[in-house]
């Protein structure tokens, strides 16, 4: 069973890494899955093509690794972690609105084999530290735009 | 599409060569041109590619990020249209009251944003009654200086007077070339000529940009007004011709339909081009997505497009192949300014 943090609607397993670029790492021995979180997804609303990095693809922490296209902006995402790209979802080239529907399931964007975890994983946030974080990000959209529930 | 005897490979020449000289295209050969066969699509291509290069100097400019959207109308709009069905205004930041709208623009611009789309939901008439927020747009441009670009609809020129006092910067008006397709799809009676008016009342009220807006495959993915919309516009006096696509979108009556094909979308780019030898042809941002997105993106370069909104790393590619330069506003910026009303 995978235990949740919410924050106001959002939620954030416990078990994963989060960049503030709100990119999800799940991490088993050298291999990090990568997602999108629930948090990032919702900022970005629809999320209409994706462009992934190539399998075979070597990236720096920090290094863009590729973008989302939604129908007002391009969102480009970074490598948290350095290291091979070895799997990418390429049913996002069909259904990227994946992302959007199931953030940490079928919406997962690539996994790398990464060189340095314990080194890298400083620059990235447990689930405590990321919602604390990302807690600080919803209070600046409402303190921007005040509620979203207008009707 | 309107019945057109294809064209023979002199007739095509003939139009093409007439472009290529300076001269725009008339209405009849925009209408001859959208019914050529793919064979003959190349030809169209390499004609407006060139005229493009001609106008832009081989200089591409792409938008990384669009204004923020705010509706005036909250969630609400009278029309509920085939096509959209309200899912759009889900995009905007609702502001239906004044002070709101007011907050959420010095927000904006607090946060180095340049610029706002006012947009919202339609009145049975087809226009966002903006002018009920006339003095809300005027406190907004003298308290923030934020460049304010609106969609109108088919105002009159009292309403477009108002707006250009109030200090409306670009005016963004989706023309329609048939009135089938706005009954059938707005649900209203919109005739092509209501739009001339419309860019008319404009231009004389003194709107400093005006920029059209033309969908294609609004009448269900099938071309239909495209070419009778782009000699509406040739009319009047605009500062960018954007063309946008049909989306087929979820919880609409238009979800299961195919869009238009990336061609279809390259020939009404090209005949922009050819129509307008002297105004940028944008591919805005509204545009289907999945790897779709990409061949449109791609056949909108070859077209010979001047600007690109929220582009695909594919497109990028396609033009710097081609020998293109790219400008790129990576911050916030609507296609449709004109790079002079920047400051």
């Amino acid at each position: 069973m995978m235990y949740m943090v919410k924050v106001e609607g959002f939620k954030f397993p416990q078990n994963l890494y989060y960049s503030k670029d709100h990119l999800w790492i799940e991490l088993k021995e050298n291999e990090a899955k990568v997602g999108f979180t629930s948090l990032g997804e919702a900022l970005c609303k629809e999320i209409v093509h994706v462009d992934l990095p190539f399998e075979g693809d070597e990236k720096k922490q920090g290094d863009e690794i590729g973008s989302f296209e939604t129908i007002k902006a391009v969102i480009r995402i970074h490598a948290p972690l350095s290291g091979k790209v070895t799997k990418t979802n390429n049913a996002l080239y069909q259904q990227p609105d994946l992302i959007n529907e199931e953030p940490y399931g079928k919406g997962w964007l690539f996994v790398i084999t990464v060189n340095e975890p314990k080194l890298e994983l400083k620059q990235l946030m447990d689930a405590k530290k990321a919602t604390k974080y990302y807690k600080t990000i919803i209070d600046e959209e409402k303190a921007k735009f005040g509620e979203y529930d207008e009707t | 599409m309107e019945s057109v005897e294809s064209l023979t490979k002199q007739e095509l020449s003939k139009i093409l060569d007439k472009a290529y000289a300076g001269t725009p295209i008339n209405a009849e050969e925009a209408q001859q041109l959208l019914s050529i066969d793919n064979s003959q699509l190349p030809e169209l291509l390499s004609i407006s590619r060139m005229i493009s290069d001609k106008k832009t100097d081989k200089t591409l400019i792409v938008y990384h990020k669009a204004f923020q959207p705010v509706s005036i109308t909250g969630r609400s709009c009278t029309l509920n249209c085939k096509h959209c069905n309200q899912h759009y205004l889900r995009h905007m930041i609702p502001a239906s009251d004044p002070e709101k709208l007011l907050r959420v623009c010095k927000n904006l611009r607090a946060n180095h944003a340049p610029g706002v789309l006012l947009s919202g939901g339609s009145s049975k008439d087809g226009t966002i009654p903006l002018d009920e927020f006339a003095d809300t747009i005027r406190r907004i441009k003298k308290e923030t200086g934020l460049i304010i670009s609106a969609h109108t609809g088919p105002i009159n020129y009292e309403k477009a007077k108002i707006l250009v006092e109030a200090g409306l910067d670009v005016a963004l008006l989706d023309v329609v070339g048939s009135a089938e397709t706005t009954r059938s799809v707005y649900g209203v009676d919109i005739a092509p000529d209501d739009y001339l008016k419309t860019l008319n009342d404009l231009n004389t009220a003194g709107i400093p940009n005006i920029s059209p807006h033309i969908c294609v495959g609004l009448h269900f993915g099938q071309l239909k007004g495209e070419a009778k919309a782009l000699e509406m516009v040739s009319h009047a006096k605009v500062s960018t011709i954007a063309i946008v696509v049909l989306i087929p979108t979820k919880e609409t009556s238009m979800a299961g339909i195919l869009p238009p094909s990336p061609k279809d979308v390259a020939k009404v780019i090209s005949i922009a081009n050819l129509v307008f030898p002297n105004t940028p042809v944008s591919l805005g941002c509204v545009r289907p997505g999945k790897d779709y997105r990409a061949k449109i993106d791609e056949m909108a370069i070859k077209a010979g497009v001047s600007k690109l909104a929220i582009p695909t790393e594919s497109s990028l590619e396609c033009a710097r192949s081609q020998g293109l330069k790219i400008k790129s506003y990576n911050d916030t910026m609507c296609c449709s300014v004109d790079e002079s009303q920047l400051k």
